[in-house]
């Protein structure tokens, strides 16, 4: 501050005249609460199984850096391009952009990203070896995600699986038209190169014990998947054209084309049984599709169910199998009742009825059981086995000395994505064993797992949002190969979008919770106490800021937190 | 490509980067004063004189020997800013300094009340300055006490609750408007892009040029700091303070078609109209709708009348800042 001690008139001047500025006066004093710039959890990653730090990949991309997202979104996640095309997509559904002319096309911008780059860029740096070793058990997605997690911690991973090649699930059960299988060796193979061995044609409990495993590893991880099909409980399901779906559907992936009746029901509503039919279809058997409840309680991801409808695939609803027909020896169809629905059950779907009378025949000569997948736990031994899943804590920690278990056998969510989140999770426990450090009391959230600063403890929804800066724009289109020509084979349904199509996208983002530099909070304060840094995001200056908080309000994406002031 | 990967522009507002303010002013915090002239002196730069009467940019500068802004700044008294500015541009033009701006900058009291007859001179004599009156709607330096520029409804110290002002806001742009100078316009601090725009384009034009500019106050609204700019821009998108622009009296152009929200969402981040009923509400409503009926008839007047014959006060000198319509 400058002295203004006048001691004579003449040291008074003649017309007062200011010329030291104002920032000598420290207002920032005045404050009882101040702005902090806190990125926060957008809805979308919020729901995301997989943990994928959506807004910060979208936001590289909408900058042109596609590499850069490519890498970002690689850096916990090994299998992008596969969870594009595969995952129900739930972030969708909480995605703010929503009411604002159509959620972001996630799934598309993560399948787009899994696309980029060459493997030599595409790969975070490793960590210093640590001589650890971890066995994987199951090369599926969660065994996937856990060894690349691990690989990249400075681990050595070897993947066990009983099939000759890596991919569990994702190569015995899911289509080619979903998801072609360059995508997914492409995907296996930045795995590979980041040191993970996959030992094919290896059974846990027929070809090596897990105890052996336990033996020569520091640890091992059990994600086996669920494997095991439910029987449909009818008289006259043993018949050699009742076949399991999984199995079915695991041989005709491979490239066989068996001997199948012309005509088949197949029975179950969720994605086995549209994946069942819709190759059924493509290799010249016609199905049906036989549900208890109605379209609306479909487990199936319901762009499935669209995309086998306008193929032309027949489903009847309210159905439900009593019994095989067979007629000398030859299925001649499916003995079925009407169902209607009535309270919900303990899964919040209405329970289906039997109505009374209501049988009928669905004429078909052959059936494919696809009502649900189990695990099948009976090669591992007694402490781990807990009913349908492997027994573990929250930190997926077996009550075997380092055992852990990931995926649909720990947790039976049912989702690639799911298993993919739980590898994640899974790998940084092992990790935190294999340091000897003290294990967390459960399991990190996969968010945790980012490695950027973000605030875990709020979501943020459209209430959050500043809506006026955020005007409508449409979602765009997704092609698709025509129903009529894509039945001929296994070639992918959906397009890929291009970058333009995948930039433009991205740039309709709200970036929710997620600093993108528009400004408004600079422009904003009325104590010009803001100031952008040379590097990305900007500097508060406390010693003029007055705690008024416009630049939290007028931040577009809840970006900014007002904090009380500590004195 | 249609699109152009390497431009990205996460901005939602394209401000110019100048900055012409201090920190460390004395305005209170969430200010709408102190952020409108920040953006106000963005549009001018720094070949700006500013004159300042009575009111709280008199406070908010700064006490002796302290300046807010980088630019001379000329504090004069209450009811002379018009004239004073005048006389400041009198004197530049007669050192040859006509490239030089001159803000006369005052608020509502200084503008509708007190400033009220100095102004109407300046504007009459078509005096070459910028005028803006930065209204908060009532003598909030001295104590919030009533102005003419108070709204129907609202609490002062001078207009209690138990009977709150009873009479309209006088409308100063349409008085502006009659003195059929070059240029008059309203702003919102809350849209900062139309604000410049107007700013700058009342700076390539020779003449008086008025802009009225609605400003929030926490302390005399009794509003939340955090809401100066949310409660500016409702005050624009319930239609209660129109963005319009009009020149030579008589062409009206309206900047900015409002969301009609509705008023009560205004009015209850407010403490100063929290004791308003349903049916003074209601009253407020009837206003807004009678007001924009009369606006548009002014508009779609100005379509089909000519610009008015000579003499004429405007010197309209050719400016790149067209008007627009969003």
């Amino acid at each position: 501050m400058v002295e203004i001690n006048p001691r004579t008139l003449d040291d008074v001047p003649a017309t007062s005249y200011s010329d030291h500025a104002t920032t000598a006066i420290k207002t920032g004093t005045w404050k009882y609460v101040q702005p902090v710039y806190e990125d926060k959890l957008p809805a979308c990653s919020h729901r995301c199984p997989a943990g994928n730090d959506i807004s910060r990949f979208l936001y590289l991309t909408a900058k042109g850096d596609l590499l850069e997202a490519a890498r970002w979104i690689r850096r916990g996640n090994p299998l992008p391009a596969t969870l594009g095309r595969v995952c129900p997509h739930p972030c969708e559904d909480e995605c703010n952009r929503g009411p604002l002319g159509g959620a972001i096309a996630i799934h598309m911008m993560e399948r787009f990203l899994g696309d980029q780059g060459a493997a030599e860029e595409l790969l975070p740096e490793r960590a210093p070896a640590t001589g650890k070793r971890v066995a994987v058990v199951g090369a599926g997605p969660a065994g996937i995600a856990a060894a690349y997690n691990l690989a990249l911690r400075g681990h050595e991973v070897e993947v066990l699986d009983d099939k000759p090649e890596p991919g569990g699930f994702l190569r015995t059960g899911i289509p080619q038209y979903r998801l072609p299988r360059e995508v997914l060796d492409r995907e296996i193979a930045l795995v590979e190169r980041c040191g993970v061995r996959f030992v094919p044609d290896t059974r846990v409990g027929r070809d090596v014990s897990l105890d052996e495993l336990r033996e020569r590893f520091d640890a091992v991880l059990v994600a086996i998947g669920f494997h095991g099909s439910r029987p449909l409980g009818v008289p006259g399901e043993d018949h050699e054209h009742v076949y399991n779906g999984v199995r079915l559907l695991e041989r005709i992936l491979a490239g066989e084309r068996p001997e199948l009746p012309p005509r088949m029901a197949v029975v179950g509503g969720g994605n086995t049984a549209m994946d069942v039919a819709r190759s059924l279809r493509r290799i010249g058997v016609e199905p049906v599709v036989v549900y208890r409840r109605s379209r609306m309680e479909m487990p199936a991801i319901p762009t499935e169910v669209d995309e086998a409808l306008a193929e032309g695939i027949e489903m009847v609803f309210l159905t439900a199998p009593k019994r095989v027909v067979i007629e000398g020896g030859r299925i001649t169809g499916l003995e079925c009742v009407k169902m209607r629905l009535g309270e919900p059950d303990e899964s919040g779907r209405r329970r289906p009825v039997p109505v009374e009378g209501s049988e009928h025949v669905v004429p078909v000569s052959g059936i494919v059981t696809a009502i649900g997948e189990t695990a099948e736990l009976d090669m591992l031994p007694e402490p781990l086995r807990d009913g349908w899943r492997v027994a573990h804590d929250a930190r997926f920690a077996t009550p075997l000395e380092g055992v852990f278990t990931a995926g649909d056998v720990a947790t039976g969510e049912g989702t690639v994505t799911a298993a993919v989140g739980t590898g994640r999770r899974a790998a940084a426990v092992i990790d935190a064993f294999l340091r000897g450090e003290a294990l967390p009391e459960e399991a990190p959230r996969v968010q945790v797992l980012w490695g950027r600063q973000v605030r875990l403890d709020t979501v943020v929804h459209v209430e959050q949002l500043n809506l006026a800066y955020h005007k409508e724009a449409p979602r765009p289109g997704i092609e698709e190969l025509d129903p009529a020509v894509r039945v001929r084979d296994f070639s992918e349904v959906v397009r890929s979008f291009t970058a333009e199509r995948a930039i433009e996208e991205a740039r309709r983002c709200l970036e929710c919770g997620t600093c993108n530099e528009c400004l408004n909070c600079l422009w904003f304060c009325p104590d010009v106490a803001i100031h952008k840094r040379s590097g990305f995001g900007f500097d508060i200056d406390e010693e003029h800021c007055k705690g008024c908080g416009i630049c939290v309000e007028e931040c577009p994406r809840d970006a900014l937190t007002l904090v009380e002031v500590e004195r | 490509m249609a699109v152009d990967p390497k431009a990205y522009d996460p901005r939602n507002l394209h401000l110019p980067e100048l900055e012409v303010m201090h920190s460390g002013h004395l305005a209170c915090p969430g200010c709408g004063a102190a952020l409108g002239m920040r953006q106000a002196l963005k549009a001018l730069g720094d070949n700006t004189m500013v004159v300042i009467p009575a009111c709280c940019w008199a406070v908010i500068v700064g006490p002796y020997p302290y300046e807010a802004l980088k630019v001379p700044v000329l504090q004069v008294a209450f009811e002379t800013a018009a004239i004073s500015a005048a006389g400041v541009r009198a004197a530049l033009d007669a050192q040859g300094k006509h490239d030089t701006t001159v803000l006369a900058w005052a608020g509502d009291g200084g503008t509708f009340d007190i400033g009220f007859q100095s102004l109407s001179g300046a504007v009459e004599r078509n005096d070459d300055i910028i005028y803006v009156c930065y209204d908060n709607e009532a003598y909030m330096n001295t104590g919030i006490q009533r102005s003419s520029a108070t709204p129907y409804g609202a609490w002062t110290t001078t207009t209690p609750v138990e009977a709150p002002k009873a009479e309209p806001k006088k409308n100063m742009v349409e008085i502006m408007v009659e003195h059929r100078i070059p240029y008059t316009a309203t702003a919102s601090i809350a849209y900062p892009e139309d604000f410049i725009r107007k700013l700058r384009k009342a700076q390539s034009i020779r003449g008086a040029k008025f802009i009225h500019l609605w400003i929030s106050c926490p302390a005399g609204h009794k509003s939340e700091e955090r809401y100066s700019v949310k409660i500016a821009r409702l005050a624009v998108e319930t239609g209660i303070f129109p963005l319009y622009e009009v020149e030579n009296g008589v062409h009206y152009t309206i900047n900015h078609e409002p969301a009609f929200t509705d008023v009560a969402e205004y009015l209850r981040l407010q403490g100063r109209f929290r004791h308003l009923k349903d049916e003074d509400i209601e009253t407020i409503r009837r206003n807004i709708e009678w007001e924009w009926k009369r606006l548009r008839a002014k508009a779609e007047m100005g379509r089909t009348l000519p610009a008015p014959p000579p003499p004429v006060r405007a010197v309209v000198e050719e400016g790149e800042h067209e008007p627009s319509t969003e």
